[in-house]
This record gives C-alpha cells, structure tokens and sequence, in this order.
C-alpha cells in the first residue's frame, strides 16, 4: 500500500460529497474493482451516495428499507439532512451506527455493510446490510453422533455466534468481537461465560489473539498454530468441534471458545488430552455407556500408538516372549515374504494411510471403488504375491481402527506419527526401544500444556474434579465445574452441590 | 530457561526414584542382605528420613549432591545398558544402546521439572497395573517358604544394606533440595516412607519369586528375576516395561536434579546445563572406574550426603537455614 493510500485510509471525511466519493473510489479501485458500487440518490435535495459491495450487501435490504426510504422521505420535518436525521428518521434498518473515519468505514463496507455518504457532513451512515450467500446450518459432516444434536457450525461467524447463544441462553455469555491479520483482517470471536471461565486464561487467550502479528489469518486453523501452547508438539492443545453442543458445554464447563469467520468449527480451550477422547455421544447417553466408550476409546488410542512398534519389537527381538503358537502362526505366515518385518509394516503402513487419504479427497460417488481397490490389491494381491504376511494385515487393521475410534482429527494424525516414531525405536532397539518412545511420548505430554493448564490434568498433577474426564460417573454426581473454572464458579457450585 | 520443579511433582518424582533406587540395590546391585533386603530398605529409610526433612539447596550441599546424584546417575544408566544386554541386544555397541537413554534422560530435563514428576506419577500407576498383571499370571509361582529365613544372612549385613540403602535415598530425593516453594516435614517424609515400603514390598515379591542368588553376575540375578522358570516366558513382557520404565525415570530425576543443582551454582541456561550434564553422566557411565565408584557410594554415600547438612545444622541454628548447608 502506497504512503499516501495510508494517508488517506487515516484521514476523516470531507464535508464534500464528490471529494469523499473519489476517496472511496481511489481506495476501493472502483475503475478495475466491478464489484464496488457507489449509488448517488436525493433527499430533499441534498445529495447523497451509498457505497456496497455488490453481492456482499443485500440489495433488497438496501433498496427497500434504505434507497426507497431515503427517497420517500419528502415531508418538512426532514429538511436537516445529516446522519442523525438519517439514523432516527429515516433508514428501516436495525444496526445503523454512524463513523467518521475512511478506514473505519472502508473495513466494514468490504464485509458486507453499507455506507451512505452525506454532502455537506462529515459523518458516513453505515448500514447493517450483510447478506452474502453462506450455506444453511446443516448436518455436521466429520462429527457424526448415534444420538444427540445433529446440526454443525457453518463458515458465517454471525451464525455460528447465533447457534452457539441459541445453545447457551444466558446473560452470562460474552461474546467479545477481535480481528486479526494486518493486511486482509480475519474476525473473530471470543466466547465465555462471565464469571465460570477463569480471568486469567480469558485473559491469555485475548492477550494471544491480539498478539498475532501475520499479514493474513486463514481461518481458526492458523489461529490455533500461532497461539497454541507448544507448536512443536504433536498433538493439539486447543480442542476442535463442529458442533455448537458441544462448544456451548465447552462454555459452559469454563472453558473459552473461538469463532473465526469462514470456519466452520469452534477451537476450545484449555484441554487435557482427555477431551480429545470425549464426543459428544457421551453427554446424551447413559453414564455406564459413556464410560463404556471412552473406555474403548482409550485402548483404541493405546492401540493405535503401540501396537505395531510391539509387534516389530516382538517379532525381531523377542521371539522368547511370545507364545509358542502364536510364533509359530508368525513364523509361518512370514516364511514366503522377503522384506525384513520393519520395511513390510512401513509398506503397510504407508498404503493403509494412501487409501485413508485419497479416499478423503475422492468424490462420495467413487470412493466405495476406493474401499474394494483397497481391500482386495492391498489386502488379497499382497498376500497371495508374498510382499506382505497375513498377520500384518490384521496388525495395521485393528491399528488403523484404534485411530478411527480417536474423535479428533489432528489427534489422529498426531498418533499416527508418534506412531511411527515407537516403529522406529523399536526396530531399532526391541522392547527397550519401545520403553525409551513411550518414556519420551509420555514426558513430553507430562510437558504439555494448554493455556497454563497441564495436558494430563486432573490426573498429573491431580486436581479435583468433576468425574467426567476419563471415566463418566452419573450426572447427578457431576456438580463440580472443571479445574480450570474459575475459583467464584467452583465454590458456587460446590456450595450449590 | 530456568529448570524448576514444583513440591508436588517433586514429591512424585522422588517416590518412584526411592523405591526403583531401593530395589535395583537391594535385589540386583549387592545383594548381600539376602532375604532381609526389605527390612533393609525399611532401615535405610528411618536413617535417611532428618535428611529428607532437611535437605535443601546450599553451595556445600549443593557440590557434594551434584558429585554423588551424577556418579550415581551414571551408575543408573550403566545398569540400563547392562539390562539391555538381557533383551537381545548384547551384540549391539554399548555405544549405541546408552546414547538413547542420554537422549531421552536430555529431553526430559529439557521437558522440566514437572513434567519428569508428573510422568513418574503417572509411571508409577501403571507399573502398579502391570505388578497386578504379572501377579495374577505368575500366581502359582510365587513360593512364600522362601521368604525364611526372615532374617537373611544376619543382623551385620541387614544393618550394613540399612547404610546403603539411605545412602541411595539420600541420592535419590536430591530433587527435593531443588523443588520451588516450601513444603511441611510430613509432606516430605510420606513419599520417602512410600517409597521404601513400596521397594520392600518389591523385594518380597521378588523374593518369593526366585531364591535371593548371591553369586552369579548381575545379568544372571536380573535374569532370575524376570524369568523363573516356572511361570511361562510371555509373564516377562510386563515385567522388562516395569524394570526399565522404572528405572528410565530414576535416570531422569536424577539427571534433572544434578542439573538443576548445577544451575543453582552456576546460573546458567538451564538447556546448557542438561545437555552438558547429561553428556558428563554419560562419559562416566562408560568409565571402567565407575563400579568402583558406586560402591563407594552405596558404601559412604549417606555420610557423605549427610556430613555437610549435619555439619550446618550444629553450627547455625534453625532448619531451614542449617539445612541449606550454607
């Protein structure tokens, strides 16, 4: 941006109408810019000029209740034309609010707002007339549930922040409006309840938004990589949902929300690692279910990280510690294969994580083609050609299901790699290497933390809690908030219990 | 970067360190005490116990606990080497398996004083899962008979293992003189009791498992421990993940509180400081003078420990700033 572009971005109006228009025109590249529409129109004959977005600003909007209200309104009452006239008496629209410098004016009109500008004022009128087409509130597509709320966040912030007070109605609720990006702004939204969440974690988390100092935020995907706690961990610290349910049990446990526009999902924090095993099927069903499923989950995640790494470790190093038949089955299943058993789990490996991946990015239509391509050349053409053993087979499918039962995304990638690294060690050292991976995985998370909450909280270090974090007690026991509530809302509730 | 530690994780850190310390003495290092090795742990318990109420960081201290935690670190880390020799691995360049343990014992400094705590904590549970485990697949091979005689070779060797055990104590709660905040005697003393209670019942299990063997070289007593011959071979598998998580987070406290002590005199870039003491423990794990060494610890250890925190608290008065050693 040139000098004197920031100049003018800086400057207030003129009291000219032309001399604004040009303005608006020059920053706007109204000359190249097909978009940008300035609409001149009369009031009793004082002249005026609406700026928009064509197709970010509802026209209809701005026709019916601002143009045609402007243009109407003839009678003698309305002879001082200036933006408090315009705001009390004149424009049929909700949210007005009045501004009076270009830059201002400027960053609300390229997202949808109107502007009217007023010959002989200095002040602009700016109209809430934002109707950009955005996808309907519908099904969500990655967090599916058996029973529960089925709607999900879409990419509008305005109503996302909607679906998520429709879920928390409560005059507690802050929803507090930052932006972020220097040069192309992202808007986002902090959610808390006033008075459960902790200052200081509202605070931090405030503090790190406004401390993000990027040309251009993407979405909440970049917020998270640049506020997290440690960006060099594997695993996410900041929770990830689409679903408003389970953002507003977020809020409502203490814990902060973002919103960002053009995301459709909200990131919670502070978590542990045990949220990341949580869905939002076990707050709709029976305790003894719920438990029951994170139970599972839990072993599908133990699964997932250390059963191939065992596997090569067994099968390389200690064949004494495996069952005699059951070494006999290996023995036997591997006689014909010809790579070592580390380069035929990473062969495995790497295909199981092809098929995942390409099938992701296929079109529905095709990836049922996918599912057949994969199990039968993969699965069948392997085995019968030797390349790979059958019990391996079985080794990186249960594996890959222990990853899918994990309801976090990320996490799951952050498994699958750590995943690798206990492979690794492994094959390079046996059970010793594995005890040296798992000794490290678990130090580094015992390291973690997420906004100054530890991520094994409330187990090391422990906390009082309620019992909803690995086990899920009846909800007529859960009256304590969680620990990183604020002290006021834990006494309340403890009180209350 | 300030290498600190809280009481509580401190606390953790030092229980299992205690108790993993205790046992690879008693059971595995010198186990002369034969079946009194618990009553051993108990004893060396009681003796170091005004030693962990007193203990906190002053320069003379401080020098004397960074000498004896780093020689007895580098003990820890030759036994992990040694132990690799059990699984497989004994054609394997010593080399190449003690550089992995260095790493890992570097990035749990590196992780900080909390995190290594709170890891112990959590390794703690699930080695108590795994003790369940091995319990209930090895259960009829457990023979209570020979606990008898109680009192082992005598009331001499009992005594002398009583010496070394608070020597190895001593050792092991070094992380207590660098913990943050101030705790109360109590708090202190209950992971050192839980410790040594822990180790005895350990070595009571042991002892019921195999016959205490006092001749044979450390690879075989380890090997009697980890295989009886009379449960099948497949029980082992939890007890290699007990032995050596066990003793990769003693290797690890004690790394972090040498380190720690040293930044505590030095006043250096706490990153520096680990990665140049655990290349230190490292060198002297691979000394041929190192057993030597660590016997000298087990045998004077505690008085070497114990002179300079006594010594201050004779002459100054009060706790908290005799126990300083300053």
């Amino acid at each position: 941006m040139s000098g004197n572009d920031e100049a003018l971005l800086r400057s207030e109006l003129s009291t000219s109408l032309e001399e604004n228009v040009e303005r608006f025109k020059a920053l706007l590249h109204a000359d190249i810019n097909s978009d940008a529409q300035f609409r001149p129109l009369q009031m009793r004959g004082r002249r005026l000029c609406a700026v928009y977005i064509e197709g970010m600003a509802d026209d209809k909007k701005l026709s019916d209740f601002a143009l045609r209200a402007c243009v109407e309104r003839q009678e003698p009452e309305y002879l001082t034309v200036d933006a408090d006239t315009l705001m009390e008496k004149v424009l049929e629209i909700a949210q007005c609010e009045k501004a009076e410098i270009v830059e201002d004016i400027l960053d609300k009109v390229v997202t949808g707002m109107s502007a009217v500008l007023i010959d002989g004022c200095g002040e602009a009128v700016l109209m809430e007339t934002r109707g950009y087409p955005s996808r309907p509130v519908d099904k969500t597509t990655n967090e599916s549930v058996v029973i529960g709320a089925q709607e999900g966040f879409v990419e509008s912030l305005r109503t996302n922040m909607t679906l998520l007070r429709r879920y928390v109605p409560s005059r507690q609720l802050i929803t507090e409006c930052l932006s972020v990006g220097r040069e192309v702004p992202c808007h986002v939204t902090l959610a808390y309840l006033e008075g459960v969440a902790d200052a200081d974690v509202v605070d931090r988390l405030r503090r790190r938004v406004m401390s993000i100092d990027a040309s251009t935020v993407q979405g909440l995907g970049a917020i998270q990589q640049h506020i997290e706690d440690s960006p060099w961990a594997l695993l996410p610290q900041m929770l990830q949902t689409e679903r408003p349910d389970r953002a507003a049990s977020c809020v409502m446990e203490g814990q902060v929300v973002l919103l960002a526009d053009n995301s459709p999902y909200a990131l919670a924090a502070p978590i542990t690692l045990f949220h990341q095993l949580h869905a939002s099927d076990d707050s709709f069903a029976r305790w003894q279910y719920g438990t029951f499923l994170r139970l599972i989950r839990v072993m599908g995640m133990v699964v997932s990280v250390f059963l191939p790494g065992l596997y090569v470790a067994l099968t390389d190093y200690h064949m004494h510690l495996l069952p005699l038949s059951l070494l006999g089955s290996i023995a036997e299943a591997r006689a014909n294969v010809p790579f070592p058993i580390l380069a035929e789990i990473l062969i495995m490996e790497f295909s199981f994580y092809l098929i995942n991946e390409a099938g992701t990015r296929l079109p529905n239509q095709i990836g049922s083609a996918l599912g057949i391509v994969g199990a039968l050349i993969l699965g069948q053409a392997a085995v019968s050609a030797s390349i790979i053993s059958p019990i391996l087979i079985i080794i990186v499918a249960i594996t890959g299901l222990g990853n899918y039962a994990i309801p976090d995304y990320g996490f799951g990638i952050g498994l699958v790699i750590g995943r690798l690294f206990v492979i690794l060690c492994g094959a390079a050292l046996g059970l010793y290497g594995v005890c040296l991976a798992a000794f490290a995985l678990l130090v580094g998370l015992c390291g973690m933390r997420s906004l100054g909450i530890p991520y094994l909280a409330p187990i090391a270090p422990k906390r009082p809690h309620n019992p909803d974090i690995l086990l899920r007690l009846p909800v007529w026991l859960q009256r304590r908030p969680m620990f990183f509530a604020s002290q006021r809302a834990r006494t309340e509730r403890k009180a209350a219990g | 970067m300030k290498l600190s530690i809280s009481t509580r994780a401190a606390r953790a850190a030092m229980f299992v360190a205690v108790t993993v310390r205790l046992f690879l003495g008693l059971a595995v290092e010198l186990p002369t005490t034969h079946n009194g090795a618990w009553i051993s742990a108990l004893i060396g318990a009681l003796l170091a116990a005004p030693w962990v109420v007193c203990v906190r960081y002053g320069r003379s201290s401080g020098l004397v606990l960074i000498a004896l935690t780093a020689l007895d670190a580098a003990s820890v880390l030759a036994s992990i080497t040694r132990s690799t020799g059990y699984l497989a691995l004994d054609r394997a360049l010593p080399w190449v398996l003690t550089v992995p343990v260095a790493a890992a014992a570097l990035w749990s400094v590196w992780r900080n004083g909390d995190a290594i705590g709170y890891a112990a904590s959590i390794g703690a549970r699930l080695a108590l899962l795994l003790l369940v485990i091995v319990g209930l697949l090895q259960a009829r091979a457990f023979r209570p008979a020979w606990l008898a005689p109680v009192l082992g070779s005598g009331w001499p060797s009992i005594l002398e293992g009583g010496v070394r055990a608070a020597g190895w104590i001593a050792v092991s709660s070094s992380t207590l003189a660098v913990a943050d905040g101030d705790d109360s005697p109590l708090s202190r003393l209950i992971p050192l009791a839980g410790g040594a209670l822990a180790a005895a019942l350990l070595l009571l299990l042991s002892g019921m498992i195999t016959p205490t063997r006092l001749g044979g070289g450390w690879l075989n007593r380890l090997d009697d421990l980890l295989c009886n011959g009379r449960a099948p071979l497949y029980t082992q598998l939890p007890m290699i993940v007990v032995w050596f998580a066990g003793l990769l987070h003693l290797l690890a406290a004690q790394c972090f509180a040498c380190a720690a002590l040293v930044q505590r005199t030095a006043n250096l870039n706490g990153k520096w400081i680990g990665a140049a003491v655990v290349a230190a423990i490292l060198m002297v794990s691979r000394l041929p003078a190192l057993n030597e060494a660590a016997l000298w610890i087990a045998r004077w250890g505690f008085l070497a420990a114990a002179i300079p925190v006594a010594a201050t608290a004779l002459l100054g008065g009060g706790d908290r700033k005799c126990a300083s050693g300053d």
